[in-house]
């Protein structure tokens, strides 16, 4: 692949990134502290050149904490848009390209889950499964689906009429080989582009959680529980405010830059 | 339309049901159980405890329970909530103005601010003020609200102390003359307001920007124009009329959005507001509570969707007369 | 008015139009040296295939290209008939603020325009009688709401549409395309304007509704007065409806004059092979010739400017060809070609 040809926000986005991989996976060597060894002495201190981004309520140094917090968001976006978009891609093919009453129920569903405020249904289901890393992937993978069903269903419905898809019903192929084998391929640059930019919404779900108390649990460190910290410290410690926060923030950018980008990649309409 | 109409309201209560019957089961399959909570409290007895459980019948079957749910819900009883004893729709119909009036503010600042840079991207397509304003949309999409929640309250609220960061009214708020009483709410609510609406805001400028641009490319704009039509009557009341189309059906879906949204604003600025209330009933585990809230929750969203729909027809000619 | 029929109305001198390739980074000219002149009353037809550039011609009239990426040179002279407007006018003027202004004022009031496809011409979503009354309204925005809606039921008497009051409250997607089309023509003579240009208003249509709409249309204008620029490709329209044809070739007019002697007596070698391609009684049976190889590359400025334009096409070309022919006058009608050179 010929880099001159890659847009300025997939390398953008795509740098972003590896810059993050590399804090998630080296948390070990760059982390300068224990990221839950706690120090009453030295508790919301200001930051400075021992400690980068100041202590918080515990004395725990906070740059490190978010070095670690790195993989929490990381692995929770990934995994969760990773379960949506399984479901999302299967159910969007089975119902554009088997119709009838299959595509109704499916639709129905969708649109049950598209009027409803998620964000309130998550709430509700992780308070009550108990707020776990794992319960958080499993809950927000299963609320996002819905959008990506509707986007594959109008693909598959553009493409099942095309010459290639009657030619190969017409040789005999099994309908889940023609799904498989000759639409998916057909549908996976959107895919591919709502994964990118599902993982940046799920990233700012599960830090919302947290940030309520309902995502991970300290002393598990996240960088939603870091903010809720800040907040009940903003008369007195900014600084707890500010840096997990623009984690947050570089962190979905660099997810949505890499997806406007693939977009914009494999548009032929703004390639030119 | 009477068929569509009928259609559309036959949708309505297939969907409310589904809600209500995912809310309730969610509640009553998770292991945490109210009497478990009751259980801290040593000073209720045995007996107690057996009393509470009969009169919210949770020694029942499940869906006999639904059932008996929803009879009561059909006249508006909710129960009463766990916590203190009060009726449960009279503690929602004490929150509900507030929420009301907040997601009604931003609905209107997503609108007309939505149009308006939407419209002005467009019309100066690829100059620095399309840029700019894009460049800030992009951000905006990707900002964790919450965390600028937090950013404004420090800027506004703490450094240059010109707004207040929690609530809706002032300590003092009874003994001020009612024009300061208007300005004390009206200072209370920007905040909430331009946050909650930040995310729906970023969403309908890019969307307007684009629809805008598509619009002006097509050949009814030339024929408006060879008509003598001015630039702006071209944008505002030909493209515009076009374009506003879909954005009815957007600003519908975007309601579960806000009011989802709510449920943290309300909770970071201590607004008096139905969020904030389904947030402690959550914590607290007020079964009779989460349940009412969530109802109402999905009655709000529908009847927004439902009048996005019914608006929808009316803008467009080529719905209302098929 | 129909007395001084030799009143010059509109008047295009050595007009260039040139569009900007944004894949090419270049400029390509679609029109060169194009001249024009429009008498009072009369009615005129630009003739030429598609990718002559006369869609490109009839909007440069109101500037209705993409100003984003068009230049314009030469001149646009519009003298009007009306009193309002103090005697001529430069559409290409370089004062831009005074551009503006006239422009607006000129567009549907002295110069209206009726396009080629009038399922696409209207906003989908406002009624059709509001886009009637639109062009009215903004040329005299002193009449009332009763007088407008007057009128605008009086255009569609005129323009023979069945029940008008039911008319005026449709939307586009709910009448036909002769319809549409004859709503389009009320518009352009709403406000009964000097000049009305036509771009191709049958292509669109079913073949059986266009001598329908071209005699509603032709007779319309005789009746106002007005002059009428029909822009077509159907060069055996002319001989019917036109007074004067200019043949455009590529962006350059080869030919023209009456159209009687233009359609009989043809003398470009283009505009010769363009009427041997129509079928008519004379070729029944035979196969209908076509001209071979194709338009020329707009892009080749050594083609574009140094050669004749159609040296690549044409059956009678000789070394002379490969320059750059005048206009030569024959038999009352000028041409564009060596073969006629003194």
């Amino acid at each position: 692949m010929n880099i001159k040809k890659l847009n300025n926000s997939l390398i953008l986005g795509c740098s972003m990134l590896i810059f993050l991989c590399i804090f998630a996976t080296l948390a070990d060597y760059i982390a300068p502290y224990n990221p839950y060894e706690q120090n009453l002495l030295q508790r919301l201190q200001p930051p400075s050149f021992k400690h980068l981004f100041g202590t918080d309520e515990l004395g725990r140094d906070v740059f490190s904490r978010m070095v670690y917090a790195t993989r929490v968001s990381l692995l929770v976006g990934l995994i969760s848009v990773g379960i949506a978009t399984v479901i999302g891609t299967i159910l969007g093919l089975i119902s554009g390209y088997y119709g009838g009453w299959v595509d109704t129920l499916i639709m129905r569903i969708v649109d049950i889950i598209l009027c409803f405020p998620t964000f309130f249904l998550i709430l509700l289901v992780i308070a009550f499964l108990k707020p776990s890393i794992y319960n958080i992937m499993v809950v927000i993978g299963l609320t996002s689906w819905p959008s990506l069903t509707r986007y594959v269903r109008a693909e598959v419905l553009k493409i099942k009429t095309a010459e290639y898809i009657l030619s190969a019903k017409l040789a005999g192929f099994s309908s889940g080989k023609i799904l498989f084998v000759h639409i998916l391929p057909n549908v996976l640059v959107p895919v591919v582009v709502t994964f990118s930019l599902g993982v940046g919404s799920a990233i700012l779900t599960e830090s919302g959680l947290s940030f309520l108390g309902l995502g991970v649990q300290p002393p598990e460190p996240s960088w939603g529980n870091i903010l809720t910290a800040g907040k009940d410290y903003i008369h007195i410690a900014w600084w707890l405010s500010l840096f997990p926060g623009a984690a947050i923030f570089f962190t979905v950018v660099a997810f949505n830059l890499l997806g406007e980008g693939l977009r914009i990649h494999f548009s032929p309409k703004e390639n030119k | 339309m009477a068929k569509f109409l009928l259609r559309k309201i036959l949708i309505l209560l297939i969907t409310f049901i589904g809600i209500s019957f995912v809310t309730f089961l969610v509640i009553n399959i998770s292991p945490g159980k109210p009497q478990d909570m009751l259980e801290f409290s040593s000073k209720i007895s045995y007996e107690a405890k057996q009393k509470l459980i009969k009169l919210y019948g949770l020694d029942k079957p499940l869906h006999i329970r639904y059932l008996e749910w929803f009879k009561r819900f059909v006249t508006f009883d909710f129960g009463r909530s766990f916590k203190d004893e009060k009726p449960v729709i009279q503690k929602i119909l004490q929150r509900l103005p507030a929420t009301l009036l907040l997601n009604i503010l931003s609905l209107g600042l997503i609108f007309f601010g939505g149009c308006l840079l939407g419209i002005l991207c467009a019309m100066y397509q690829n100059k620095f003020l399309d840029k700019f304003i894009s460049f800030i949309v992009f951000l905006g999409y990707s900002l964790p609200k919450y965390w600028l929640a937090l950013l404004c309250m420090l800027l506004f609220g703490i450094k240059l102390r010109i707004l207040p960061i929690s609530g809706l009214r002032s300590i003092n708020f009874d003994y001020l003359p009612l024009h300061q009483q208007i300005i004390d709410i009206i200072k209370h609510l920007i905040l909430p307001v331009i946050i909650s609406a930040f995310g729906g805001l970023a969403g309908l400028t890019r969307y307007i920007r684009g629809s805008m641009i598509e619009q002006l490319n097509f050949e009814y704009i030339k024929f408006a124009l060879s008509k003598g039509c001015t630039k702006n009557r071209i944008v505002f009341f030909h493209a515009f009329r076009n374009v506003l189309i879909p954005v009815v059906t957007i600003l519908g879906l975007s309601l579960p959005d806000i009011i989802g949204g709510s449920f943290i604003f309300e909770t970071i600025f201590a607004y008096p507001g139905m969020g904030r209330l389904g947030y402690e009933a959550i914590m607290s585990r007020d079964y009779p509570l989460i349940m009412g809230i969530s109802v109402i929750t999905a009655i709000l969203t529908l009847l927004g969707n439902f009048v996005a729909d019914i608006l929808y027809t009316y803008v467009d000619p080529r719905v209302r007369y098929k | 008015m129909k007395n001084d029929t030799e009143k010059l109305l509109l008047k295009i001198e050595s007009l260039n139009v040139s569009f900007y390739s944004k894949i090419r980074n270049m400029f390509y000219f679609i029109l060169r040296d194009i001249n024009i002149d429009l008498y009072n009353a009369k009615k005129i037809a630009i003739v030429g295939e598609s990718g002559s550039g006369k869609t490109t011609l009839a909007n440069s009239i109101l500037l209705l290209n993409d100003e984003r990426i068009t230049k314009y040179s030469g001149n646009i002279i519009f003298y009007s008939a009306k009193n309002c407007c103090n005697g001529s006018y430069n559409i290409l003027s370089t004062v831009e603020t005074e551009k503006i202004l006239n422009i607006q004022h000129i567009r549907g009031y002295h110069i209206s325009m009726i396009f080629q496809d009038p399922f696409n011409a209207l906003n989908p979503v406002v009624c059709v009688g509001e886009q009637v009354e639109e062009v009215i309204k903004i040329h005299s925005p002193d009449l009332t709401k009763k007088e407008l809606y007057d009128k605008t039921l009086d255009l569609f008497k005129k323009v023979k549409l069945p029940e008008p009051e039911i008319i005026y409250k449709k939307y586009p997607y709910q009448l036909s395309g002769g319809q549409l089309q004859r709503v389009c023509i009320s518009v352009a003579l709403a406000n009964n304007p000097e000049i009305i240009i036509a771009d191709e208003p049958t292509t669109a249509l079913d073949a059986s509704l266009r001598d329908e709409i071209l005699n509603l249309l032709t007779e319309l204008v005789t009746k106002e007065g007005s002059s009428l620029i029909l822009i077509t490709h159907d060069i055996n329209l002319i001989r019917q409806y036109v007074d004067f044809v200019y043949v455009l070739y590529a962006g350059e007019i080869v030919e023209y004059g009456l159209a009687k002697q233009i359609f009989y007596n043809p003398l470009h070698p283009y505009t010769q092979m363009l009427l041997s391609c129509y079928p008519d009684k004379s070729k029944k049976g035979k196969r209908l010739p076509t001209i071979p190889s194709e338009l020329p590359d707009l892009f080749d400025y050594n083609f574009v400017f140094g050669k004749c334009i159609f040296v690549n096409r044409c059956e009678k070309k000789f070394s002379r060809c490969e320059t750059k022919p005048h206009i030569n006058f024959v038999n009352g009608q000028y041409v564009k070609c060596f073969l006629y050179e003194k």
